[in-house]
């Protein structure tokens, strides 16, 4: 007799992973909370959290957008001007400490710096360089826009039953005065001054800890939310360490993937769902890919969701009054995704 | 004397009823309208300098509406209103705060695919005259609230005239300020009793359906038309 003589099929690879197609590989989510259509779900982080609000509405649950655009704004325009794309209009939150640094803004904890970045007679804001594509009309436009999209981001966690962030990166740019960049200076806007802007990779214990003192803050003013926690599975499009863009990856994604888990582990309120895991393991091989290998296709996307749902139901039973799936109508390829604009720099 | 062309759908109907009863009054002013139920309209195309009806349909509301013309002339006509056919201002800019390029995008995709828009786009092509653009009445309240300002259309009607019409040399007209209640509705009695459009068939003045918000009546037409002549024609 020993430990593993009970444990369910999951639990070793060859009868749930060798011996089976890949498409019949399940019980991959054993979910913590009983999401229910009716409660409040709200997306943030790297790209790939986009995918999870899409998908909740498709089926019928409520993903809260504390930010909406304007009733007539076409579903394209809006989606240009970043709305729709997460739950509020921060852009992209690839690290842990932006993260820490959005909520510390939303709790009033810190001030926004003043920082701007003006180019030919527009304004761009630092901390979302890409949310205006042709940046902003004046200094004030920037500001105001800023203080709605800090509102909202509170407005997001006082109002959610479920918070969910991606992970994405590692690899941060930092002001020496303190404040992050989502991407560096000089890339998607402004102008990079090596004096003023930091290069920094970020640690285990660092990400664990700034993630921590997020959702501890995020707690302090709902005392009822949940945490669910996903990995972005796609591969960097550049990396400013020295090593080749895979090792990088496989670092970064690995760091994010062991905080993740900690933290899942540690906490009840905090689960994990493995998006990263059913793209990236060599178990999937690779079909989830376009033919670049980095971006996940839209199939790749659907499936990662329809096992969402799927484990919810399975533990969970049946929702009420649900629709039924319908197919994804975005690729990947249009998503939302600032940090692809560090490929332009690559060597052709 | 000054012509205007009013083209438009069934939302014309209660300006020429309007019109009807007021016509005596203003010697100095001819109205021909064309107009056609829903987006019946739809079908008048450039050609030869002027608009043309490309079914027959249409050709026959035309002739019924206008008394016996079918295409429209622009020398034939000092002033061209385009009345209704999916043109509104229901947008909100103010519930947070947009950036003036999202306002901007918001009003165009709301106008750009409009029946209306359409029709400035193809009169431009034939005359540079001023054209008018009457949006769709607001939609009929079902309470009436105590007190509600205005403003806020005021200022959508001269945002959208800025971004959109200005450039096209037209102008949307702002519906009078006294038959709007709640701010952003128009008053239960002037959509009480609207009628259709008559084009010439058996629906011809038929009472729309008690429960429509959408479609205004004579008295409401006729107050539009006196506010436009004294505001915009200076009348």
């Amino acid at each position: 007799m020993n430990p593993y003589e009970n444990l369910p099929e999951k639990a070793f690879w060859k009868p749930s992973v060798a011996n089976k197609s890949i498409f019949d590989i399940s019980d991959l989510w054993d979910p913590k909370f009983n999401i229910q259509p009716s409660q409040k779900v709200v997306t943030f982080g790297s790209c790939f959290a986009q995918h999870i609000g899409h998908a909740l509405q498709v089926r019928g649950f409520t993903w809260l957008n504390t930010e909406p655009p304007p009733h007539g704004l076409s579903e394209k325009n809006a989606r240009l001007l970043n709305y729709n794309i997460f739950s509020s209009r921060t852009g992209n939150i690839y690290t842990t400490s932006l993260l820490k640094q959005w909520v510390l803004w939303a709790l009033g904890k810190n001030n926004i710096p003043w920082e701007i970045w003006k180019k030919d007679s527009r304004y761009f804001d630092p901390f979302r360089p890409r949310i205006e594509p042709e940046g902003f009309a004046s200094e004030e436009e920037l500001r105001l826009s800023q203080k709605q999209a800090i509102q909202s981001f509170r407005k997001s966690i006082e109002q959610a039953d479920y918070f969910v962030f991606t992970l994405g990166l590692t690899e941060s740019w930092f002001n020496i005065a303190g404040h992050e960049y989502p991407m560096c200076p000089g890339t998607a806007a402004g102008d990079f001054n090596p004096e003023k802007h930091k290069f920094k990779n970020q640690q285990f214990q660092e990400i664990l800890q700034n993630l921590q003192d997020a959702f501890q803050m995020m707690s302090e003013i709902n005392s009822e939310i949940k945490f669910i926690l996903t990995v972005s599975p796609v591969p960097l499009t550049a990396t400013n360490t020295n090593n080749h863009v895979v090792v990088a990856t496989m670092q970064s994604k690995s760091i994010l993937r062991a905080v993740a888990g900690q933290l899942a582990t540690d906490n009840p309120l905090i689960d994990y769902f493995p998006s990263y895991e059913i793209i990236n393991s060599p178990a999937f091989k690779g079909v989830f890919f376009d033919s670049n290998q980095r971006n996940v296709s839209s199939f790749g996307v659907n499936y990662v969701m329809d096992i969402f749902f799927r484990s919810l139901e399975g533990k969970f039973g049946t929702f009420n009054q649900v629709p039924l799936p319908q197919p994804e109508k975005k690729l990947f390829a249009d998503d939302v995704c600032e940090e692809e604009i560090l490929e332009a720099f690559g060597k052709k | 004397m000054t012509n205007i062309c009013i083209l438009g759908n069934s939302h014309v109907g209660s300006l020429k009823r309007g019109w009807d009863a007021i016509y005596n009054d203003y010697q100095q002013i001819r109205i021909t309208f064309f107009a056609q139920r829903s987006d019946g309209i739809e079908g008048l195309i450039v050609h030869d300098g002027k608009l043309i009806p490309n079914n027959e349909d249409l050709m026959n509301a035309l002739a019924f509406t206008s008394g016996g013309k079918t295409d429209i002339l622009p020398d034939d006509y000092d002033v061209f209103i385009i009345y209704g056919v999916g043109a509104h201002v229901n947008f909100d800019i103010h519930s947070q705060f947009y950036s003036r390029t999202v306002i901007e995008s918001t009003i165009k995709d709301l106008v750009v695919d409009t029946l209306s828009f359409k029709l400035l786009q193809r009169l431009r092509k034939i005359t540079s005259k001023p054209i008018y653009i009457g949006h769709m009445p607001l939609l009929a309240a079902t309470q009436v609230q105590l007190e509600a300002s205005p403003n806020d259309y005021l200022a959508r009607v001269e945002l959208i005239n800025e971004i959109i019409y200005r450039p096209f040399h037209a102008e949307m007209v702002k519906q009078p300020v006294f038959t709007i209640v709640n701010g952003n509705n128009t008053h239960p009695k002037f959509s009480k009793d609207s009628k259709r459009l008559a084009i010439g068939d058996q629906y011809d003045d038929q009472h729309h359906p008690d429960e429509d918000i959408d479609h205004m009546n004579d008295q409401f037409g006729e107050i539009w038309l006196k506010e436009y002549f004294e505001n915009y024609l200076r009348i």
